[in-house]
């Protein structure tokens, strides 16, 4: 039994120079492991209220921790003064690492205040590991248990002994650890008491430290604290925790035991004596050997309590299952005693006398266990062996009924257990008397048997002694041959022996030597021994079990060495799974103390040395499984296969499939986690594809690449791909969750800019999803209806606004992919408004950009002649349209036909279109509106042309056009009188056109439509001419007049007139080119004239904003 | 909008939030293994873990437990099931780290700073300090307050978390600032560390994760651990003895590292997060300033932060550092940080006297680095030629 021992404390390392908390000085053989364990158990903190500096007055802390059968920790924290910069709150802890099995007799806390513990090291230690391992640990106890009597015996403290004992049996089923609130020294006495009254068995499995600072971190099954800690703070802790606070006599509620019942009622030096100790040790061994401390004790005392005196009550539940537990280790055992009998007998009894007997089919089922049990033993018996009937005879007892005090019989009971024995012994003597005449007959008939056998052995010796001798000669040197190869045999066992002894050698020089190489060594050996020798010697059961446990207390370094050199030779195997899972739950504590590299390093090792027999080493791996941790084949596995393409993994992946479910799972998340976001996407759709090829359910694929792809990506990143993961087939389904996540993600900052034509599918899977928010959802099925020409106004105005919230780039972008998809199909006058008012806008420059996208648009339709009348159903929206009509965007209309003849200019210029334009001529011949624009869908003429031979060219010539007419018609001279008529007329008509600029008073409208209508021809050549000398008379008022108008009032009053001659279409239509003949012709009056529009206009831009559609044909600008 | 949980920085959506039923009498307390496993505790019964109903936006006020009925509010995590402030995310929240090598003053500083920006502080800023969880006010009345400025005694060294998992939590503050109509408010956690903990990336990684996830990092340095600064010293001051384990430029050098670790930082790019470089004990450094030297006067920032008297700080004590430490140290910084600043601080404002004990705590500029770095997140204003 090795003792190991460490110290921990805060110092200044002379040797590293390393300063402040750290192990002090530690015996050869504590392992990190241990280092661990015992780093968390030792902290100490100086309670609060108490004087950081009178240490006296600092508790001890005494603490007990049970880790396994094999190892436990006993140790000693305590205040020891400042550290090395002054500062008060340094500690000392003293450790012991030790089995666990000799605190059955003396329970840990018979060492509170032994002079063994240290409180300072004054030592200057150069090797850290200098304490001694000791052989033993055998201080003599410091506390004398029998003050337990006294301690228990004031203050009422055996009622919360009680509940104590039952806080501490019932923490396991709870979860409830036990927290005492008392002074240091009371708490001592307190654990005391709960080590003295559990059987012995018990007391190496109560966890407890006589002080912590913080309860709650301590893992103990009883904590002792001080009043003034933190604990107890929340109400919560009366809860979470058994808590007995010994000042104010409160406990936390907890249920009633048995097992406490008892002990508490006995908790004096007598009862202890007289009631205790029979119970436990009479019915103790009938239950199962303790793994910790639970309700089984509360079994015990009830299994107890039956063999007392019972009032006819019925069994209960709980007892019951005491007597069902208890038959299971008669059931167990390989031999019986008439104890055993007899107590079965007893039981029998019990059962059938409970009230309860004949309902309660748990009652039958144990009293068929009996009948077994007792049918068993009686068989047993009856097949004569003479040890067991003496076993069964041998408590002899005096006829007045049990006596020794082996077995206290409640009296009641004596007669009916008497009757029994007799019957059993009535039986038992008539069975031996059949067994003496059966021995004798069967006597015989063997000595018969023998004596033929002997004859025939002679007869036959003698018939093949002839033979025998024939080949006597063969058999010598057969022998001979034999004798040689035994000795080669007994040569090679020898040097097998003395491998095997280098080879133990060779690696417990290595567990010696922490980080020193032996591979010199081994190579020796490699030299020595033939490799055959090596891998026989080194795959031995034996040896490899040996090699097992020679490990154990290996570091991570010592593992790798040893394996680097002697694993190289281990067969995968049966004889070698041990190995296997040795090395394997070795890298599954490293993983579990975080030591992740040193593990990682270890696999690596591992896999180098199991290089080229990975599948049997795997295989093995997989038989294994269930006696591993769970996860550490897994592990093993990825670090085979991490740095493989995903079919190169298949062959290996086959072999833990059918036992691991986690399996995939576990490799898709590891490959995961090593990526970036972007990788990691791939990655996951690699592992769907394959998993489709390979036949893997991918639904949990998906939601735990998925899950792990989002764990490893930055918020900004996982964000960036949800769309991503949305779009991508692969992934459908999605989990419902995570797909509601991606999409809410995708959405949140959704904006018309990130909205592209390939994407229309995903939008129409989405709109309508629960994850959207409202408004999100309401733009995307406006924009939907939109390019499915739907849109109505309502909708349309949405999307005007978040149109206006686009830059100029992505309002372009927007529209170049949108208009064309939404012209595709034919539209309704109405759809066409809806349109417009959606996506036009004044905004900086946008309205140049909506022009052009929408004229390229109409432009594109005419390359098909079968889309002409789109074309011409655009031309007659716009002959219908109104300002009124498209009120959102005002002057909208005037603006479209001020350009029309320059777009249609363009178009007529471009080759392409010649056939289309023709076609559209056809097309609008019969439309109302089409002798408005004619001359304008011709063939190569310049829109100038056109315009001067409707416009200001005119001017001069009207009488000659006139009367070129008219010679056309009458083929004759007119006569002076005619002529003069003639310039009469126009005189007049002039005058009439001329009155419009002189007063414009009501029925103006009215007026110009009736000299429009009185000489089609002549009125714009005269109009124009008006609106030349207008614009050079300085009065830019009228001239504003003029123009406000016809942006602002024309179209109204001509409606309203029944317009069908489209007045204001043909002003706007020419007014750019009449603009820019008459700044052509300009002067000083037409300039300052202009000069002073403009002032005025800029400056009261409110009142003429659609002065900025004709400001640049009105002005020159300078460069 | 996303929440990181200020105790193990996961981040998650409003509607991972989860709820921990708070009925003291609620039947069925459970074992919350996550909860234990995040605070080092062994598992114990605690309210249950209530998951809310599904929900598309925003987070439920309370949950109805399952088993008692009793609707909780009492949010929390959920990957470490510790208890969240009630507003979590509708309030801003921030961490700073305070990190330093060994009895450079960690705990000290934040005694001192929290003080200061309860009292001092908080009258020119107009803000005030609160304690968001009882667990913060019992950790500053029984570790900070009380033994400093009531009983007048230094502070223990912080234990390193391996053995005592108290620290690993955070002091947790809010901070409510008023400019007159509006209120602000901000939750603030303070990470003090064990200076054992700092003297490899391998445990800072493992029990320091909180700097790498700091909104702010204030690192203090030891002038009595400065070789240069101890020989001008060692008469006039209490010096104790030298750790080179805990030098400046080794503790610069493993933040560097722990960055490019975790964080997966390229040896290229620098640390983005603001760092306040501060000289701790600058009392000590006293006699052997200038008398006009910025130090030797406390700050002044009304209502805002000072920007020239923190250009000034900045200047004298890169200067001394550049004289005094190794000129690596200075080279590391510009290289390896992006946005730093130097500050000089005195937690106590003199030093303990043999038997360590104090006779008046006066701290100077010790709320200097944390009004930088507030500044430095927008969340005071600056001003020059204040």
């Amino acid at each position: 039994m090795a003792v190991l021992q460490q110290y921990y404390t805060s110092y200044v390392n002379p040797v590293t120079g390393t300063i402040g908390f750290q192990v002090k000085a530690t015996s050869p053989g504590i392992i990190p492991a241990m280092e661990t364990t015992i780093e968390k158990l030792i902290a100490y903190a100086i309670p609060p209220s108490l004087d950081v500096w009178a240490i006296e007055t600092h508790p001890v802390a005494l603490r007990y921790f049970y880790e396994s059968p094999e190892r436990s920790y006993l140790l000693c924290s305590q205040s020891c003064g400042p550290d090395n910069n002054g500062r008060p709150g340094n500690f000392f802890a003293h450790t012991l690492v030790l089995p666990p099995d000799m605190f059955t007799v003396i329970p840990p806390i018979s060492f509170w205040q032994s002079p063994f513990w240290r409180r300072e090291d004054t030592e200057t230690r150069v090797d850290p590991a200098s304490l001694p391992v000791l052989s033993s640990f055998d201080e003599e106890p410091s506390l004398d248990l029998e003050g337990v009597w006294d301690f228990l015996a004031r203050e009422g403290r055996r009622e919360l002994l009680y509940k104590l004992l039952c806080g501490v049996i019932y923490s396991k089923k709870t979860y409830r650890r036990v927290v005492i609130l008392d002074t240091p020294e009371h708490i001592v006495w307190w654990i005391a008491a709960v080590s003295t009254l559990l059987p012995p068995d018990y007391r190496p499995l109560l966890t407890f430290a006589t002080y912590h600072q913080d309860p709650k971190q301590g893992r103990y099954l009883i904590t002792g604290t001080t009043e003034d800690s933190s604990f107890g703070a929340n109400p919560m802790d009366l809860r979470s925790f058994f808590v007995l606070n010994a000042r104010t006599g409160v406990t936390s509620d907890v249920d009633d035991s048995a097992y406490a019942r008892l002990a508490a009622q006995a908790a004096t030096p007598e009862l202890y004596e007289k009631q205790l100790l029979p119970v436990l040790a009479d019915y103790i061994h009938r239950f199962p050997s303790p793994t910790a401390i639970d309700e089984q004790l509360n079994l015990v005392a009830l299994y107890a309590d039956l063999h007392a005196p019972r009032t006819g009550a019925s069994l209960d539940v709980g007892e019951l299952e005491a007597i069902h537990k208890a038959l299971t280790s008669f059931e167990q055992a390989e031999q019986c005693t008439a104890q055993d009998i007899m107590e079965l007998e007893y039981l029998q009894q019990v059962l059938s006398q409970s009230p309860n007997a004949q309902s309660s089919s748990m009652i039958a089922r144990e009293r068929e266990r009996i009948d077994g049990l007792l049918n068993k033993y009686r068989q047993q018996a009856a097949r004569a062996s003479d040890i067991s009937v003496r076993s069964y005879r041998e408590p002899e007892r005096p006829a007045n009924g049990p006596s020794n005090g082996e077995i206290s019989r409640p009296t009641g009971l004596d007669e009916p257990w008497r009757q029994q024995a007799q019957a059993a012994q009535t039986l038992q003597a008539s069975q031996a008397t059949w067994m003496n005449e059966e021995t004798q007959r069967l006597a015989e008939t063997q000595r018969a048997a023998e004596e033929a056998r002997r004859r025939a052995q002679e007869a036959e010796a003698q018939r093949l002694a002839e033979a025998q001798r024939q080949v006597e000669a063969q058999r010598l040197a057969e022998a001979q041959r034999q004798a040689e190869a035994q000795r080669a045999i007994e040569e090679a066992r020898s040097r097998a022996q003395s491998l095997e002894q280098a080879l133990r050698q060779f690696v417990e020089n290595i567990i010696q030597h922490d980080g020193i190489s032996m591979r010199g060594h081994f190579e020796q050996l490699q030299h020595n021994y033939p490799e055959e020798d090596l891998r026989n010697a080194i795959n031995q059961p034996a040896y490899l079990q040996w090699l097992i446990e020679a490990l154990k207390p290996a570091s991570s370094w010592q593992l790798r060495h040893v394996w680097e050199t002697t694993g190289t030779y281990i067969v995968p195997g049966k004889h070698s799974r041990n190995v296997l899972i040795f090395i394997l739950q070795a890298v599954g504590q490293l993983w579990s103390q975080q030591r992740t590299t040193e593990g990682k390093e270890l696999l690596q090792f591992i896999w180098q040395v199991m290089q080229g027999q990975e599948t049997a080493w795997l295989q093995l791996a997989a038989d294994s499984y269930n006696d591993l941790p769970q996860g550490i084949v897994e592990l093993f596995y990825y670090s085979l296969v991490h740095d493989l393409d995903l079919e190169q993994r298949v062959p290996y992946r086959s072999i833990l499939l059918p036992i691991s479910r986690m399996l995939l799972a576990y490799e898709i998340t590891s490959d995961i986690s090593s990526m970036n976001a972007q990788q990691g996407l791939a990655s996951v759709q690699g592992w769907i594809n394959h998993a489709r090829q390979q036949g893997y359910d991918t639904k949990p694929l998906i939601a735990q690449g998925l899950t792990q792809l989002q764990r490893s990506s930055a918020p900004d990143e996982w964000r960036k791909l949800a769309p991503d993961i949305l779009k991508d087939a692969l992934f459908s389904p999605l989990p419902a969750m995570l797909e509601e996540q991606l999409v809410e993600l995708t959405f949140s900052s959704f904006s018309l800019s990130q909205f592209v034509l390939e994407d229309v599918p995903f939008y129409q899977r989405y709109r309508n999803h629960p994850a959207l928010a409202p408004e999100n959802s309401q733009i995307i099925n406006d924009i939907l209806a939109l390019l499915q020409g739907q849109i109505d106004e309502e909708r349309a105005l949405r999307i005007k606004d978040e149109m206006e919230s686009l830059s100029p780039e992505e309002y372009q972008r927007f529209l170049a992919w949108c208009m064309p998809h939404c012209f595709e199909h034919s539209i309704s006058s109405e759809k066409h408004r809806s349109l417009i008012t959606a996506l036009f806008s004044w905004q900086g420059g946008r309205a140049t950009c909506f022009w052009q996208v929408y004229w390229d648009t109409f432009k594109e339709m005419l390359v098909e002649p079968q889309q002409t009348q789109r074309f011409v159903d655009m031309l007659a929206f716009w002959f219908a349209a109104t300002p009124a009509s498209l009120a959102q965007h005002p002057y909208i209309v005037q603006d479209f036909f001020l350009w029309l003849p320059e777009e249609l200019r363009k178009i007529s210029e471009d080759r392409r279109f010649q056939s289309g334009i023709q076609a559209v001529n056809k097309l609008i011949e019969k439309k109302r509106w089409s002798s408005t624009l004619q001359g304008l869908l011709v063939e190569k003429k310049s829109l100038v042309t056109t315009v001067l031979t409707k416009g200001l060219s005119a001017i001069s010539s009207v009488g000659a056009s006139f009367w070129a007419g008219r010679r056309k018609n009458e083929e004759r001279q007119p006569d002076e009188k005619e002529i003069a008529r003639e310039e009469r007329r126009q005189q007049q008509f002039a005058a009439k056109v001329e009155g419009l600029f002189t007063g414009k008073g009501r029925g103006y409208s009215k007026r110009l439509q009736g000299l429009y209508r009185e000489s089609e021809s002549e009125f714009w050549p005269y109009y124009w001419r008006q609106v030349q000398i207008t614009l050079t008379t300085l009065n830019a008022e009228e001239a504003l007049a003029l123009f406000s108008y016809w942006f602002e009032d024309a179209f109204e009053k001509f409606e309203k007139l029944d317009d069908s001659d489209y007045l204001p279409q043909q002003f706007f239509m020419n007014l750019l080119a009449v603009l820019r003949e008459i700044r052509l012709e300009g002067g000083r009056d037409f300039q300052e004239t202009v000069r002073r529009i403009d002032e005025r206009a800029t400056r009261e831009l409110e009142k003429y904003r659609w002065y900025l559609l004709i400001q640049d044909s009105l002005i020159e600008r300078k460069a | 909008m996303v929440i990181t949980c200020p105790f193990c920085f996961r981040q998650f959506s409003p509607q991972e939030l989860r709820y921990r039923c708070s009925n003291t009498y609620c039947p069925e307390p459970l074992p919350d293994e996550l909860y234990a496993m995040a605070r080092g505790y062994a598992p114990m019964p605690m309210g249950r873990v209530l998951v809310p109903g599904r929900r598309l936006f925003g987070q439920p006020d309370g949950v109805a437990c399952d088993t008692c009925g009793q609707v909780s509010h009492r949010r929390i995590c959920p990957y470490c099931h510790q208890e969240l402030s009630e507003d979590i995310g509708h309030v801003d929240q921030r961490i700073i780290a305070i990190i330093g090598g060994r009895a450079t003053g960690k705990t000290h500083y934040i005694a001192s700073l929290v003080n200061r920006l309860k009292n001092e502080v908080a009258q020119n800023f107009n803000v005030q300090a609160d304690m968001m969880n009882e667990e913060t006010k019992v950790r500053w009345e029984n570790d900070f307050y009380t033994p400093l400025f009531v009983r007048k005694v230094v502070l223990q060294p912080t234990r390193p978390a391996g053995i005592d998992s108290t620290v690993r939590a955070p002091l947790m503050f809010r901070f409510t600032f008023s400019d007159g109509a509006r209120l602000r408010a901000i939750n603030i956690s303070f990470f003090d560390s064990a200076g054992e903990d700092m003297t490899s990336v391998d445990t800072m990684s493992v029990q320091n994760r909180y700097i790498c996830y700091a909104d702010g990092i204030i690192f203090l340095l030891d002038p009595l651990q400065i070789p240069t600064v101890r020989q001008q010293l060692s008469t006039s001051a209490n010096v104790p003895p030298a750790d080179y384990k805990a030098s400046p430029e080794a503790i610069v050098g493993n933040l560097r590292r722990l960055f490019e670790r975790q964080q997966g930082l390229p040896a290229t790019q620098k640390v983005k997060v603001p760092v306040a470089f501060t000289l701790s004990k600058i009392d000590t450094l006293l006699p052997i300033l200038d008398a006009s030297s910025a130090l030797q006067r406390p700050a002044n920032h009304p209502g805002w932060l000072d920007l020239d008297d923190v250009r000034s700080v900045n200047t004298e004590i890169s200067s001394f550092l550049s004289e005094w430490i190794n000129p690596s140290f200075m080279i590391g910084v510009r290289n390896g940080f992006a946005c730093y600043n130097f500050f000089g601080v005195s937690s106590l404002g003199e030093q303990p006297d043999t038997n360590n004990r104090l006779s008046v705590v006066s701290p100077l500029r010790v709320e200097d680095p944390f009004l930088w770095l507030l500044y430095k997140l927008s969340l005071i204003k600056g001003r020059k030629g204040g």
